[in-house]
């Protein structure tokens, strides 16, 4: 039990990377706030888990101050949060239209803010606590025709760092988790359109997407929840400022060498 | 017990003090039967004993991490006394600090041997065992000087800067090559950590903290056990999915 006594709010917590990590901090004895903007995932993984759902848009004000009051309210601080709320659209620079831009923006990046900052104040009065905002390799490596999303993943990075170093010393850690591929409703779509342009199935999509890579194979959110505990726990307590990067090892290739590989 | 290791066996290399032997005992509470191995076998033997004493199964082996004839009969000792090794930590290593002018060829040898030709000797002794054994998974120690230089010690070690970087380049080709042999490859990256590995220093000492504090973020300086939590981790079943990364438990030294 890692998380035995500690309060934590997941954001996108319904589904995904979310769910899973909401499931596995309770099975860890966490007491769990889950935000996201469809209610009914919400509310089961809420039931499943004990814990409370909290429904809203995290790119609209004044959402995050609500999860921070339901979890003050229910459960009486915040000691960890995991910002994993996040969306993406398509669009090089010179072609992504800025409403679009503006809204991956507001959810990936400044809906992080929002939702650290709104709990910063009850970290402080608990002596300390742990955020892990859930980015992605995009933030360090750029795909194709992604520049919202790239840009605001690779923007996360900063926001910890700058927690990291204006926080530390009042207790509260700030990292970073960066995944490759995962097996969710989001990864899904993504297949699916690769899949249509393709004429191919989803399955074959993900094989696609990760047949280069050295574990040759999308992670599932399971996986990625794992990490998120170790960063939230005290197991890290040392830990900040950093970035897990839980790729499968795909940063560590030069892609270059597919050539080869398809020779 | 946060992760589980029962019925794994996990090689350490360097394991008869510091992170080696936190690790070695972290590992051995969750399960896992650790061959400790070092230059010292009166340093490996006290770790068995601490580790016996808290009721785990360890081993004690000599070797130089150099030589492959010795890592192989330690390899070979603990695969016969403890079963199939699964986990291997390279975590041998030492400092040297010269200024490049007096820097001798003997010196610059020692580190490079120990810290980076030391991990290509015990990989490759022990890895064929752990994909026999179905796969598993490596730690190797790095720093945070494989990222940036500590120049503020005043004491040179372009040696050990080198080293340490190419245990991470060296991390990533081993991932990448042992990934179909169902094997992760993984470093840390401590910052400071009080053990007795810089000779002569002493990192609990009021100077050591003054200078160092500033880029410590979280106000205290790193134990043994934050390096063993990491590695408890980066073997574990819980990162599955990581390979080719390297993790810093470094306080925060690298985010300013």
């Amino acid at each position: 039990m890692r998380l035995e006594g500690k309060v934590a709010i997941v954001s996108g917590g319904g589904t995904g990377i979310g769910a899973a990590t909401a499931r596995r901090f309770a099975r860890e004895g966490a007491r769990v706030v889950v935000t996201g903007r469809r209610p009914e995932p919400l509310e089961a993984v809420a039931a499943e888990t004990g814990g409370r759902a909290v429904a809203g848009d995290v790119g609209e004000p004044g959402h995050a101050e609500a999860a921070v009051k339901v979890a003050r309210e229910a459960f009486g601080c915040v000691d960890i949060v995991v910002a994993n709320a996040g969306l993406g659209f398509g669009g090089a620079a010179g072609d992504v239209d800025e409403e679009k831009w503006q809204r991956t923006l507001d959810v990936n990046l400044t809906g992080a803010f929002r939702l650290v900052r709104a709990a910063i104040p009850s970290m402080l009065e608990r002596g300390g606590g742990s955020i892990v905002l859930v980015s992605s390799v995009s933030g360090l490596v750029s795909g194709t025709e992604g520049v919202a999303y790239q840009s605001s993943k690779a923007g996360l990075l900063g926001l910890a760092r700058s927690l990291a170093v204006d926080y530390g010393p009042k207790g509260i850690r700030a990292n970073v988790l960066c995944p490759g591929w995962v097996v969710t409703p989001m990864g899904d779509r993504a297949m699916d359109h690769l899949a249509d342009e393709r004429g191919v199935s989803r399955g074959e999509g993900y094989r696609l997407v990760t047949q280069h890579i050295p574990l040759r194979r999308p992670a599932t959110a399971d996986e990625m929840a794992s990490c998120c505990l170790f960063l939230a726990s005290d197991e890290a307590s040392i830990v900040t400022g950093t970035v897990l990067v839980a790729d499968g090892g795909g940063l560590a290739v030069d892609l270059t060498e597919v050539a080869w590989e398809q020779s | 017990m946060s992760f589980d290791h029962s019925g794994r066996v996990a090689l350490i290399t360097g394991a008869g003090s510091g992170i080696g032997r936190a690790t070695a005992r972290r590992l051995a509470s969750e399960g896992a039967a650790v061959a400790v191995v070092d230059l010292s076998l009166d340093g490996a033997r006290e770790t068995v004993s601490l580790i016996a004493g808290d009721g785990g199964r360890a081993e004690a082996f000599e070797a130089d991490v150099r030589v492959p004839a010795q890592v192989e009969a330690a390899r070979d000792g603990a695969v016969e006394a403890l079963g199939p090794i699964r986990y291997l930590v390279n975590n041998a290593g030492l400092v040297r600090m010269s200024p490049l002018d007096d820097l001798s060829e003997d010196e610059w040898d020692l580190v490079l041997d120990t810290n980076l030709k030391g991990m290509y000797v015990v990989t490759k002794a022990v890895a064929p065992v752990i994909a026999s054994a179905g796969g598993g998974a490596i730690v190797n120690l790095s720093t945070i000087e494989a990222e940036v230089v500590v120049a503020s010690t005043g004491h040179p070690q372009v040696h050990y800067n080198a080293s340490k970087g190419g245990v991470k380049m060296l991390t990533k080709a081993l991932a990448v090559e042992l990934a179909g042999r169902n094997i992760r490859v993984n470093a840390v990256a401590p910052g400071p950590i009080a053990t007795s590995f810089i000779p002569g220093g002493n990192l609990r000492s009021q100077e050591a903290w003054d200078s160092m504090k500033d880029r410590m973020l979280i106000p205290r300086v790193g134990e043994p056990e934050d390096v063993a939590a990491a590695i408890s981790f980066l073997l574990s079943d819980d990162a599955s999915f990581i390979t080719g990364a390297q993790l810093p438990v470094d306080g925060g030294w690298l985010a300013t």
